[in-house]
């Protein structure tokens, strides 16, 4: 274990060692939308109020567009990402593990994406446990936790006026050791991560997903459905500032033998999603694009890599311009 | 009675007596401060509906993609298909009339049960005051908002100083089509200025305003949810999405941004209810109202026409007159 703290109000002696170590260092700050990750520029930050980014942390791996391609009439090239090393700091444990999923779609099968692997490869994050869960949070009932090191590199617990620092992965270790922080107790970070627990503890688990996933599926058709995504005006809302949501479309931009090729990201609640040229959609109903959202999130996902894709972060519940709420959908369609 | 009951009623009659096939109105919604849009079928459902001070989202595209949606079934016959209803705030009324206007439908498809409206509560600025992850619950008591915290305390915030800033300077409270009305209408303040912003805006100079566009819009994801709540903004087809040709790229490269949101807010001049839900649905937070009211202001002063009023009467960028403004005008 590599561990050690700081003072609450001294935490830039980790961020600026982080700086000194390499890394473009990113941190939470209120923003015109809520909060963002905005780059640090030294002294203290102030994580009063502070729930969640308004968008998630997705974007610093996955941008919403990207041009990764370059072509003329003899060759295409792939564009290099860059080089620099990032360190977001401040990260929920919902929105590190949404990485560590979508992970799985990027690296661990099949083809390797160079640009998203590249990007993911240099980038550390420190995970902000949570101690004060929203209303709106659900993730100890998709496999999360207040506390979960999936996807994380350095995780930090409040344990009066300290901050402890775990470090969870080889990175995050190394990037600890060169700290220097001061030493912390095994004792000391046992009894904060039992804080924490009580804080898992104490968030009502909605469902019992192994009993969820069975049941959305067979209630494919279920009238239900219809239901819940009648208010939906099938904007992307959700899907964009989803953690783990992590389709894209694709497009040419270019004339006379040359262009570039990008990506960005696409949304199944949205009408032109799966739209065939014939013009005919097998989702052509907002019901039918939101199931398959939904589906995604706790059935498709873990048949394919047998993990639940959402993680109760409840950004996408509170950016429902007409309250289709994720936790209701699936309670609706697995009936009583 | 109260309003929300005679809402009620009134849904229960017209389902049940087979006037109406659909009340759209609002439910209660799953978060604090929050009503959302339903579609009422059974006249047992109907006390499922609400009316209160979070009823911000607009019902008119609701009853507008239900029409289209029964036209294309099989077995509609317009000879007898039923009312749709809708509890419409003034705003809503206004997005009708201009579906009227638009030819989208005809005054007989509708029952239009209006309401009187009362400032509606910006939830966005409760939940920043609170703080998302302490507030629990929230009702409108009075002239207060009453806040249940997540450790079980109870505050009281004003709600005057909480009111969504579209409602707050909105003088029309009379919905302009009704077949009945509810309620009592709020005034806003006297000295209630609708176009503050737009003279914010309009005061700084050109590198100001580009920087502020910059700003704001270069916070836009593209979710496209001001255009899919925005009651004039129904096309099948968006030029946002058209790729043959392709008028502006698929996604966040800053000038697509800016053009997106300038010809979007241009295609509603004239045709803009200043619901304001463009604004309340962005989930960035962008100041999108700026541009919609500063059309609503440049028609007003040099059309006079404000748009909604009046399903007779001709829409200003629908019709010419030699003496419109500006000669070069398409």
């Amino acid at each position: 274990m590599v561990a050690g703290k700081v003072k609450r109000n001294e935490l830039s002696t980790f961020l600026e060692a982080a700086k000194a170590a390499g890394y473009d260092v990113f941190a939470p700050a209120r923003a015109a939308e809520g909060w963002a990750f905005v780059p640090y520029e030294g002294g203290e930050v102030d994580l009063d109020g502070y729930l969640l980014t308004t968008a998630s942390v997705k974007g610093f791996v996955l941008p919403q567009l990207e041009a990764f391609l370059t072509y003329d009439d003899d060759d295409g090239r792939l564009v290099p990402t860059a080089e620099s090393k990032l360190l977001v700091f401040g990260v929920r444990p919902c929105d590190a593990r949404a990485l560590a999923l979508v992970d799985k779609v990027y690296r661990d099968r099949g083809f390797r994406d160079p640009q998203y692997l590249a990007r993911r490869d240099n980038t550390l994050l420190v995970v902000w446990a949570c101690d004060a869960p929203a209303p709106t949070c659900f993730c100890t009932s998709v496999g999360g936790g207040p506390a979960d090191e999936a996807g994380a590199d350095v995780i930090i617990y409040k344990s009066g006026d300290d901050l402890l620092l775990e470090g969870v992965s080889a990175k995050g270790e190394e990037l600890l050791k060169a700290a220097k922080l001061e030493k912390v107790s095994d004792a000391e970070l046992d009894e904060a991560k039992a804080t924490y627990a009580k804080v898992a503890e104490a968030m009502t688990p909605l469902w019992d997903l192994e009993a969820v996933r069975p049941k959305l599926y067979e209630n494919f058709d279920a009238a239900a459905w219809e239901e819940v995504a009648s208010r939906c005006v099938s904007c992307g809302a959700c899907t964009f500032v989803c953690p783990s949501c992590h389709c894209f479309d694709v497009v040419d931009e270019g004339k006379h033998g040359r262009g570039r090729r990008l990506r960005f990201w696409d949304a199944c609640t949205q009408s032109l999603f799966t739209l065939h040229a014939s013009g005919h959609n097998p989702r052509e109903r907002a019901s039918q694009r939101y199931r398959q959202r939904v589906l995604h999130k706790f059935y498709y996902f873990h048949e394919n890599w047998g993990e639940n894709l959402c993680v109760g972060c409840g950004r996408c519940v509170v950016a429902c311009p007409t309250n289709v709420d994720i936790r209701e959908a699936v309670t609706l369609v697995i009936g009583p | 009675m109260a309003v929300e009951d005679e809402i009620r009623a009134k849904a229960r009659e017209l389902l049940a007596s087979g006037k109406a096939e659909v009340v759209v109105g609002f439910v209660a919604g799953t978060v604090p401060l929050t009503a959302r849009p339903a579609l009422i079928k059974e006249a047992a459902d109907a006390d499922r509906l609400v009316w209160n001070r979070c009823c911000t989202p607009g019902l008119a595209r609701y009853v507008l993609d239900y029409i289209r949606d029964r036209r294309k079934r099989r077995d509609f016959d317009a000879a007898k298909a039923k009312k749709v209803a809708v509890v419409a705030k003034p705003c809503d009324a206004r997005a009708l009339v201009t579906y009227i206007q638009e030819n989208q439908f005809a005054p007989g498809d509708l029952f239009v049960v209006g309401v009187h409206c009362a400032p509606m509560v910006d939830r966005r600025k409760v939940f920043e005051e609170v703080g998302a992850y302490r507030l629990e619950e929230a009702r409108v008591d009075g002239d207060a908002i009453v806040i249940t915290t997540t450790d079980g305390g109870e505050e009281r915030l004003p709600l005057g100083d909480y009111v969504d800033a579209s409602c707050a300077v909105c003088a029309r409270l009379e919905p302009p089509l009704a077949d009945v009305t509810y309620g009592e209408a709020v005034a806003p303040p006297a000295d209630a200025d609708p176009y503050a912003r737009v003279r914010e805006h309009e005061a700084r100079g050109s590198d100001e305003r580009w920087a502020w566009l910059e700003e704001e819009l270069g916070r836009c994801i593209r979710c496209y949810a001001c255009r899919q709540v925005c009651p004039a903004c129904y096309c099948e087809e968006c030029f946002a999405e058209q790729r043959n040709p392709a008028w502006i790229g698929p996604a966040t490269a800053e000038e697509d941004l800016v053009a997106f949101h300038l010809v979007r807010v241009f295609h509603t001049a004239g045709r803009c209810v200043e619901c304001g839900e463009c604004e309340r649905a962005c989930p960035m937070n962008i100041q999108l109202r700026v541009l919609s009211e500063k059309l609503v202001k440049d028609v007003a002063e040099k059309f006079g026409y404000v748009a909604g009023e009046d399903a007779e009467v001709s829409p200003p960028l629908a019709t010419y007159k030699p003496d419109d403004p500006n000669e070069d005008f398409m």
